[in-house]
């Protein structure tokens, strides 16, 4: 969640301080309005990432109004449901300029979906700020600029910083599974994992791949659960994980490790399994007790996986999330915040992370790549006794 | 290569047939429909996670999730009658009838995202959570009652079609109508009552759904293709054809994925439709 909160906010933020860099001027909203126009998964297989991306806008949209606007003006984002289709995208984006008329262009949700406006934007020399772009190598517009946050190889920066961490840990896996939709974007990431974990001498027991849409997570639950791997990098995306994760609990099964790539914000924290197996009032690991009591972990979100996601990155970012330094954060724009140098490749672990290294990096402060990984394999050391690890970006 | 275990063979199998079960029951209505009304009804698909929504939402309210069978299947035999008689009454063609069920389709997924938003939701229950052990093989709950449920309705509704006076008149129905109404028999009841059936066996599959899988309106469509080949394969009109055809497939699919690349277990499905089309072109 707070990735997609600060990958929309980003977009926003950066289209409002492309607007400030040539209007310096700011009053109370008033006038006719900046209409900033993109489109959404609103439906589709991808709905449930977009419906969340469209949550996190308006609410800055909202935000955003309530104080200056944009240029003294209020803003109108005028969204459009592109049914997770890159063609529809296509024509949207066309409407957006052409009917619409509007004054700036944000990018839609996902890979290929943003692939097709940025055709459209390069057409009509438009500048596009987007935020979810998974194959930033397919990216051969000038004027488009990613505000999501990936490195420019996400498939050594990903792979690199988790086998990293995994290598640090107290007991580093010795053998790997990867399993991974054949989905694009997710796709040539997990390639990338396959060769990371090749290069240090893991042992891959399996690698599998499905077509996006699978249905039956079985027999792949099944295979893994044969292969007895240390450590399953899963390449799902949106609700593939959870998919597979129930077919697992199915069968009694889950690995000692697994690491999700793209998960769909919401459902690792809807997952009843998750939501089940969360301890009692007064049986939480010392280390997480130690970290809320230090105010390490910003608000308990529910569910085991996704706490010890929380707890993973608040402890790789070794400072306070959700204080009022934080929450400043999301009004900032984001062409201040912009990651430099070595940070763009710790950036690629999470968003939030990500967040947390460009705040460091404004304040002057470095921490290089290696560190995060440092931190990391700790707060994986540190959970390492608890029977079912989640860390997803 | 090394050879795969039997507890992974065991298991695969076990989840091809479960998966294919829910083909079955899925398809069930659906053959019947195309077949004996000539209806090519794709909001089958919308009626089934629309039952799955509200079983998600009922039993979120406290019910038991078996027990809203008892509001589910009434409402949509009710809703699957009105369905049919209004493309009756507009005299739909069969191929018109697939266009006209697609819209609906599209009508219900944004109802249904109206009501519970594209978000992914997950029903919670007991049945979920428990699981029996065979030797080595794990069986699922939810996955053991979506066979027994798939089972249970094909054999009823082909003992129905086989062995009753109201049955063996649908299948005349089927054979010719105008002949059947000459020699007395209520075409436009048995009709109605056909089509209930079918949407009443939706709203089951639903249960099944909510049961074992996470919901989201988009998911609507990843089941049709499957689906369409095991009612073809099975024939249409044929209830015990959907279920038999579902769990070749399903079976095929899961041992293709726990053999080779999972990535291919989606050519499988079209690939034994291919086959029989070209070994018995009269099949369908």
């Amino acid at each position: 969640m707070p990735a997609v909160n600060h990958s929309v906010r980003a977009a926003f933020g950066a289209l409002l301080a492309l607007a400030l860099a040539a209007h310096a001027a700011l009053a109370a909203p008033s006038g006719p309005p900046v209409r900033i126009g993109s489109t959404l998964a609103l439906t589709g297989p991808l709905a449930a990432t977009g419906l969340v991306h469209k949550i996190v806008g308006e609410i800055y949209v909202e935000q955003l109004n309530r104080k200056d606007g944009l240029l003294g003006r209020p803003v109108e984002w005028v969204l459009k449901d592109d049914q997770s289709r890159p063609d529809l995208a296509r024509t949207l984006y066309e409407q957006l300029i052409t009917v619409d008329k509007v004054d700036l262009m944000m990018g839609p949700y996902a890979t290929a979906n943003i692939l097709s406006a940025m055709g459209v934007a390069q057409r009509y020399n438009k500048v596009l700020i987007h935020h979810t772009f998974g194959t930033p190598s397919l990216a051969k517009y000038d004027m488009q600029f990613p505000a999501g946050g990936l490195a420019g190889d996400p498939d050594n920066t990903i792979p690199k910083v988790v086998f990293d961490a995994l290598a640090a840990s107290a007991k580093p896996p010795k053998s790997v599974a990867v399993v991974t939709s054949k989905f694009p974007s997710v796709h040539f990431i997990s390639l990338g994992a396959r060769e990371a974990a090749k290069k240090r001498g893991l042992r891959e027991v399996a690698f599998l791949e499905w077509d996006f849409g699978n249905r039956d997570f079985g027999p792949i639950a099944a295979r893994l659960k044969d292969a007895k791997p240390d450590f399953v990098w899963v390449g799902g995306l949106g609700l593939e994980g959870n998919l597979l994760i129930d077919a697992m609990r199915k069968i009694d099964y889950m690995p000692p490790l697994h690491f999700h790539l793209f998960p769909a914000p919401g459902p690792l924290l809807k997952a009843p399994p998750a939501v089940h197996r969360q301890p009692r009032r007064g049986r939480v690991h010392p280390a997480l007790s130690r970290a809320r009591r230090q105010g390490r972990i910003a608000r308990h979100v529910g569910g085991e996986s996704v706490r010890h996601f929380v707890f993973l990155l608040a402890d790789a970012r070794g400072g306070r999330h959700g204080g009022k330094e934080h929450r400043r954060q999301g009004h900032r724009p984001v062409a201040e915040e912009k990651p430099r140098g070595r940070h763009r490749g710790a950036a690629a672990l999470g968003r939030p992370l990500q967040l947390h290294l460009r705040q460091r990096s404004l304040q002057g402060e470095a921490e290089p790549e290696r560190q995060v990984g440092r931190h990391l394999a700790e707060g994986i050391r540190r959970i390492g006794r608890a029977p079912d690890h989640t860390v997803a970006t | 290569m090394a050879l795969p275990s039997l507890t992974l063979l065991g298991q695969s199998l076990l989840s091809g047939i479960f998966i294919g079960a829910l083909y079955g029951l899925l398809g069930l209505g659906l053959s019947l429909s195309w077949g004996m009304l000539r209806q090519i009804n794709l909001a089958h698909f919308a009626l089934a996670f629309l039952g799955a929504y509200l079983t998600y939402q009922l039993a979120g309210a406290g019910m038991d999730p078996l027990a809203t069978l008892a509001v589910i299947v009434p409402c949509f035999f009710a809703l699957g009658a009105l369905m049919h008689w209004l493309l009756a009454r507009f005299s739909v063609s069969a191929f018109n009838s697939l266009l006209v069920t697609f819209g609906l389709t599209a009508i219900i997924e944004a109802l249904i995202q109206w009501i519970w938003t594209a978000d992914f939701r997950r029903m919670e229950s007991a049945y979920g959570e428990v699981k029996f052990r065979v030797g080595g093989l794990y069986v699922a709950l939810p996955e053991l009652l979506t066979l027994a449920m798939a089972l249970a309705l094909s054999l009823a509704a082909w003992a129905w079609l086989r062995h009753t006076y109201t049955g063996k008149a649908m299948r005349a129905i089927a054979e010719d109508a105008p002949i059947a109404a000459a020699f007395g028999v209520d075409v436009r009841g048995l009709s109605l009552l056909l089509s209930g059936l079918c949407a009443a066996f939706a709203g089951v599959a639903g249960l099944c759904l909510a049961l074992s899988y996470t919901l989201a309106p988009g998911q609507i469509y990843a089941w049709l293709g499957v689906v369409f080949a095991a009612v073809m394969l099975g024939g249409l009109g044929n209830p015990l054809g959907p279920l038999v055809a579902g769990i070749v497939i399903g079976v095929s699919e899961a041992l293709t994925m726990a053999f080779t690349a999972p990535a291919w277990a989606p050519l499988v499905s079209f690939s034994l439709l291919i086959v029989v089309l070209l070994a018995r072109p009269g099949r369908i």
